[in-house]
């Protein structure tokens, strides 16, 4: 697959990179001094001074966290401090001098606090800053539910032009939560100065990921020295120190998986950690630990040992099916029939399987793993495969996270070759993965042979029109079209069909077509057996043709031709990410009307995306006297493109949307044919 | 003896239990369309006194498919005037078997919070059963609540969203002696029955049953004033210490006036400022006008929803000193700043939302969300949207416009209405220029003046967006084929009426075809409507065409030809009439330069359900008429 190649366009320009305690990064600049920001101390010049977009809602001027570790009445606490200054320049923006913060409880008792919340409005008149500052009518507590509490305050006489600053503490027992909160350099507005630091003694080791596609103009860690456990004063530790300067704002893009993929961000999760004169707590860290946790897992791995109660169904389809193809096909019809999915994502078994089959019902893992479970009752190798769904985010190799996780398929080998099979959607073709399901990569979980695994499919998604049309003099055209679905245009076509009926799926239809009298319409292949899913239509579209004296104009792509390019902006930042590759392919042949002929008619082209990323391709030609064929095929070749193959993309629809708007001309009476 | 005793009630219970709860049962007609069937929705509402009542429903819900999962759990929200004292619920299968009880566990108690809201004492407990695999199913839910504010009596609608089908329902108010009910029925089969109960007071029930599940069709009316419905309210009530009467709007206004009195105060710099503010003004319009102004520079919208049920405003002081309330606060500290420019204004209480139906003008009652200021002022007079930053005093949008308001006056209030705008309000004139290659390629400037309703999503953008976003959202809009943005802009423009222009250059890549010798001209990219939908199913309901069906666009565009074309043929003027609107459109080719102009002019309204298929055949019209192309043809 295109995919797999290892391509110098990184996704993004901070993969991220483990830090752990022993590491000795290099600091890349230790010279980058912080703004001098204080709370209170502004000057007018603040006002007036340069913004990156001066069009946005607001900008942050000085974003600054701190994280730090205490101690206290024999409890660990991370301390995360937060200073923030933000202009606000429209009305919309008001509502960030609303400040929100979540804190949650625990559940002995323990829960997060805000402290120290001080907040000020500053205004610009006549060249005098004036100051309000917050007072505590504008706090609210709100108990959002039982495990998490808001606080809100609103801070006082705000307009155009303000600037509003406020900082606060938020402290956090270890017991709450342990891994110090996401901290985004990206916001939805810009972001001037966007700084973070922490100090993490030597006890404990995170892993830190960063993310996004924004460069770090500071990234430092320095050694440096906590009093964090009494009796061990000036323990060694590390101090970070991460800044984005003049980050734009985040802005969304059509074809992603999903925001937070994108954005500039740095995230810390715990590996393990160990005091002094006390136990080791240690966490998943290599990917060896993670799958031998998965394997030794009740919940997962434990499922897929006992299978003997699967001996009778796996019995039977041994006897009934020769070929090993057919047997995996029977398996995976076994499990899908028989238990229906929640719906629910998960990589861990509810229930366990036993119950599940009893109960024909169950989450992703549920169903998945009581797949594998029969495949290896009837003799053949079969492995779960974790991954993350589209919308959940993207998983990152480098990092052994199981919360990066949240499903699992099934792999079996055949003829050498990996086949991923789904079980929770009854329309899936086997050896095709669900829409959700096609992120990047997945980790096949064995207790020596684990390995990633391409999660790019196979199947294309294949759109297919065959049409066979006479034109009548007076424009109209009558005829039959053949709309047949392949791949993942076949999924989702069976899935609307069996969601919503035949009546309402042709209305659907119609709608979208409002020109069309549909004398006919046909559905057959609803069954993911068949190859495709196929709708014949015999329809009449009125006044298709324009008409003018004694010529016809027609456009020869009816209502199914590009009418706008899906591509209108002229820039894009992250890859275009579609999951599969597509296809659509039209073809009508038109019989004339008596006595015309064509007149005109619009030129080949074809045209090719580089390194055969994909190619469109138009023709028309006379056949015979009367019948005119037109072919127009479009070709997709990857399920992502990247952010410097968009142009060319674009342009390739261009094309797509200009010849499609091309008319032919039909005239009647004689041509004078030229020799 | 005793033990048979049980076998009786047990089986008496399973024998009743399987009729209600087997999905089987449901008759073929009220699956029809449905995504569920309720088989039971029983309110019983029972008044103990003006300040106290209880509320007692049971609902049993047959789910048919997966579009109707929703139905499976259960949100009920309180508030501290208000205790949930039984939340119970049950999980049946198609057999009507037990599959699961709700358990305490499994309901949930959260804040309603929302992020517009800065404070809200609105809580919500919610259960809701786990997703089941097969269908149908049936669910049932008995909630039993105490409700100690009674300004709001509840509404009935048991079939309150399309798809959904009633087997049978009940509504039940039992009202102390001495107690009267005030209600409203509107489409109703048979009106309710009125009985003595023991006690000396009187039982009200209403009853339905067979209602086949409703598809709402495009272009309906709302929900409300089609599907079956009974309001119901107090004559009097009693909130924690004030009493209020209602049963005119006289008294609605009273108790509104009573709450809020004497919360006008602002400070004397204050007073003095607005007498600075206003000095240069001779007229009140003009007053209002500075005063809105500051008003709209100076505070900022919060939502508060405190006090007496969210009733009662913040002092104008507060917000004098905090800059910032909601919309009572908001609409009470722009009548104190216009009081003290000797300006008398009153709020006026409005239901507000562009798909709001208007009040029940004849039922008295607690309709409103919202609350405006009415500036009385000869005739002329305006109506402040206190809370919002943006364009001219008086402009109320389809938010609080077209519809009735309350005015509270200090001696009872009367129903009054806000402005409704016309189609000669609501206006996009467009002059597009367009500068053809002879490959169909294309320089084009737009310059569209958008005023009234249609000027909203643009103000809206201008306001909200920054340029990148604003560049987006409008490529989203602009329907030519292929194109480059070359730059855009957008102008406020001054008025009583707000009005917005924009201005845009493009290049479009294919703005006409070429093929061969011909040259392919659309006449109208930028402003064609397309057709409606089409009818599937014979019209039922009444074809409702809202504030944004009135309105009028005109469109000049002037095509520059590229040397040596000729149009092959001649375009005759169209002209399309309509009881919706009238269209028209006409050409001019004058040498190399090609004029079109279009015009049409759309009126809301309310059409008969017939209509519907006339209303299908001019847009058709229209939409062709909009696709009209002219070829031209290569001289020699």
């Amino acid at each position: 697959m295109s995919f797999s190649k290892s391509s110098p366009r990184v996704l993004g320009l901070l993969t991220g990179w483990l830090l752990a305690g022993l590491t000795l990064a290099i600091a890349q600049k230790t010279d980058v001094k912080s703004p001098d920001v204080k709370l209170g101390r502004i000057s007018p010049d603040q006002f007036t001074g340069p913004k990156t977009d001066s069009t946005a809602e607001a900008t942050v001027l000085y974003n600054y966290g701190e994280v730090t570790f205490e101690e206290n009445n024999d409890q660990l606490w991370l301390h995360y401090r937060c200073h923030v200054r933000t202009q606000i320049h429209k009305k919309s923006a008001y509502d960030r001098a609303t400040i929100e913060l979540y804190t949650r409880r625990g559940k002995a008792g323990q829960h997060e606090f805000v402290s120290e919340f001080v907040g000020n409005t500053y205004n610009l008149a006549g060249g005098q800053v004036m100051v309000d500052k917050f007072d505590k009518a504008g706090h609210f507590t709100e108990k959002a539910s039982e495990q998490v509490w808001l606080e809100k305050f609103t801070l006082p006489n705000v307009r155009e032009g303000s600037i509003i600053e406020y900082s606060y503490t938020i402290q956090t027992p270890f017991s709450v939560g342990y891994n110090p909160r996401t901290w985004h350099f990206q916001q939805d507005v810009p972001v001037n100065w966007s700084e973070y630091r922490i100090t993490i003694p030597d006890y404990f080791f995170y892993k830190i990921m960063m993310s996004g596609y924004l460069a770090l103009l500071v990234n430092e860690n320095k050694p440096s020295n906590v009093d964090l456990i009494p009796g061990h004063r000036g323990a060694g530790a590390i101090a970070y120190r991460f800044v984005v300067k003049d980050a734009p704002a985040f802005r969304n893009e059509a074809y992603i998986t999903t925001d937070d993929d994108y954005r500039a961000k740095i995230d810390f999760e715990l590996a393990k950690y160990q005091l002094p004169n006390a136990v080791a707590h240690d966490f998943s860290v290599s990917w060896e630990t993670l799958d031998r946790t998965l394997l030794e897992s009740a919940d997962f791995g434990g499922q897929i040992k006992r299978t003997g109660f699967l001996r009778d169904p796996a019995k039977s389809i041994l006897t009934q099916h020769t070929d090993t193809l057919a047997r995996i096909r029977a398996a995976y019809d076994f499990v899908r029939q028989n238990i229906k999915w929640t719906r629910e994502a998960s990589y861990w078994s509810q229930l366990g399987i036993r119950k599940v089959l009893e109960n024909k019902k169950g989450n992703a893992a549920d169903i998945n793993l009581m797949l594998i479970a029969l495949l290896r009752e009837m003799d053949m190798e079969a492995n779960p495969v974790i991954l993350s769904t589209r919308s959940h985010g993207r998983i990152n190799e480098q990092y052994p996270l199981l919360k990066r996780f949240n499903y699992v398929v099934a792999q079996v080998a055949v003829g050498g070759k990996d086949m991923l099979l789904d079980a929770t959607d009854v329309l899936l073709t086997p050896g095709m993965l669900p829409v959700h399901c096609l992120n990047g990569s997945g980790r096949l979980i064995h207790s020596s042979k684990s390995r990633f695994i391409s999660l790019s499919p196979l199947e294309r998604d294949i759109d297919s029109f065959t049409g066979e049309f006479v034109i009548a003099d007076d424009g109209e055209i009558t005829g039959t079209l053949k709309h047949s679905h392949g791949g993942y245009s076949a999924l989702s076509a069976r899935t609307s069909f069996a969601s919503e009926g035949k009546t309402k799926y042709l209305d659907g239809i119609r709608k979208k077509r409002p020109v069309w009298q549909v004398e006919k319409a046909e559905f057959t292949g609803a069954d993911p057996m068949a190859s495709a899913f196929n709708t014949d239509f015999s329809i009449t579209i009125p006044e298709a043709c324009g008409r003018a004296g004694n010529r016809l104009y027609l456009r020869p792509m009816l209502t199914e031709g590009y009418g706008t390019n899906p591509f209108k902006e002229a820039n894009r930042i992250y890859p275009v990410d579609f999951g599969f590759q597509k296809e659509m392919t039209f073809v009508a042949t038109y019989t004339l009307p008596k006595g015309y002929q064509v007149e005109e008619m619009p030129k080949p082209v074809s045209m090719v995306l580089p390194e055969n990323g994909g190619r469109f391709m138009y023709q028309m030609a006379m056949n015979g006297d009367n019948k005119l064929q037109v072919i127009s095929r479009i070709l997709l070749r990857r399920p992502l493109y990247y952010a410097e193959e968009y142009g060319a993309l674009r342009e390739l629809f261009t094309q797509v949307v200009a010849k499609h708007a091309e008319q032919i001309v039909l005239k009647r009476g004689e041509v004078v044919e030229k020799k | 003896m005793k033990y048979s005793f049980w076998i009786l009630l047990l089986t008496g219970q399973v024998a009743w239990a399987q009729n209600e709860y087997k999905a089987s049962a449901i008759e073929a007609s009220l699956k029809e369309n449905a995504h569920s069937v309720i088989r039971r929705y029983e309110t019983i509402f029972t008044v103990k006194s003006p300040g106290e009542a209880t509320e007692r429903t049971h609902t049993v819900i047959t789910v048919l498919d997966k579009e109707a999962d929703s139905q499976a759990q259960k949100m009920v929200y309180y508030d501290k005037f208000s205790k949930i004292t039984s939340f119970e619920g049950a999980l049946y299968d198609a057999e009507g078997k037990l599959i699961k009880r709700l358990k305490k566990s499994d309901i949930e108690d959260y804040s309603t919070y929302a992020d517009y809201n800065l404070f809200d004492d609105q809580r919500v407990k919610a259960a809701s059963f786990p997703k089941q695999p097969t269908y149908p199913y049936t669910v049932e839910f008995l909630i039993e609540t105490t409700e100690r504010n009674l300004m709001f009596y509840p509404t009935w609608m048991p079939q309150h969203q399309q798809n959904v089908a009633v087997e049978q329902s009940t509504y039940t108010v039992h009202m102390p002696a001495g107690l009267a009910l005030r209600y409203k029925e509107m489409n109703l089969p048979t009106p309710g029955v009125v009985t003595d109960s023991p006690e000396g007071g009187k039982t009200y029930t209403w009853k339905l049953a067979n209602l086949p599940a409703v598809e709402f069709e495009p272009l309906s009316p709302p929900a409300s004033e089609i599907l079956p419905v009974v309001y119901t309210a107090p004559t009097e009530f009693d909130v924690q210490n004030h009493k209020g009467k209602l049963t005119s709007w006289s008294d609605v206004s009273r108790f509104y006036h009573a709450l809020n009195d004497g919360r006008d105060i602002i400070p004397d710099a204050l007073k003095q400022r607005v007498l600075e503010l206003t000095k240069q003004e001779t007229t009140t319009a003009g007053k209002v006008r500075s005063l809105y102004k500051f008003l709209q520079e100076h505070t900022r919208y919060v939502s508060i929803q405190l006090g007496i049920g969210g009733w009662q405003t913040i002092e104008a002081e507060k917000v004098a000193m905090h800059k910032y309330g909601d919309c009572k606060a908001l609409t009470n500290y722009t009548l104190a700043l216009l009081k003290a420019a000797g300006i008398k204004s009153f709020p006026a209480l409005v239901r507000a939302g562009d798909d709001e139906p208007d009040l029940l003008v004849d039922f008295p009652s607690f309709q409103f969300n919202h609350v405006i200021l009415c500036v009385p002022d000869g005739r002329d007079t305006l109506f402040l949207e206190c809370t919002s930053g943006h364009g001219p005093a008086g402009y109320m949008s389809d938010f609080t416009g077209n519809r009735h308001v309350l005015l509270i006056l200090p001696d009872g209030g009367r129903l009054t209405q806000t402005p409704t705008y016309r189609p000669t309000d609501n206006r996009q004139q467009r002059r597009i220029t367009v500068n053809l290659t002879d490959q169909g390629d294309a320089d084009a400037n737009v310059r569209t003046y958008y005023s009234g309703l249609q000027q909203d999503a643009y103000a809206s953008v201008m306001q909200r967006l920054n340029r990148d976003d604003q560049r987006s959202w409008l490529l989203k809009r602009i329907r030519i084929p292929a194109f480059e943005l070359n730059s855009f802009a957008y102008n406020e423009q001054p008025g009583t009426l707000p009005a917005v222009t924009e201005t845009l250059a493009l290049t479009a890549r294919r703005w006409a075809t070429v093929s061969g010798t011909r040259l392919f001209l659309p006449l109208n990219l930028l402003s064609a409507l397309s057709p409606a939908e089409p009818l599937t199913q014979p019209r039922r309901a009444m074809v409702n065409l809202d504030a944004s069906y009135a309105y009028e666009d005109s469109d000049t565009v002037v095509y520059q030809l590229p040397k040596g074309y000729v149009p092959e043929y001649r375009i005759e003027p169209i002209s399309i009439d309509s009881k919706f609107g009238r269209y028209k459109s006409e050409l001019a080719v004058n040498g190399d330069r090609v004029t079109y102009v279009r015009h049409i002019q759309m009126q809301g309204g309310r059409f008969p359900a017939t209509a519907y298929t006339e209303w299908v055949d001019f847009r058709k019209k229209v939409a062709k008429a909009d696709r009209t192309q002219l070829v031209f043809i290569k001289a020699n």
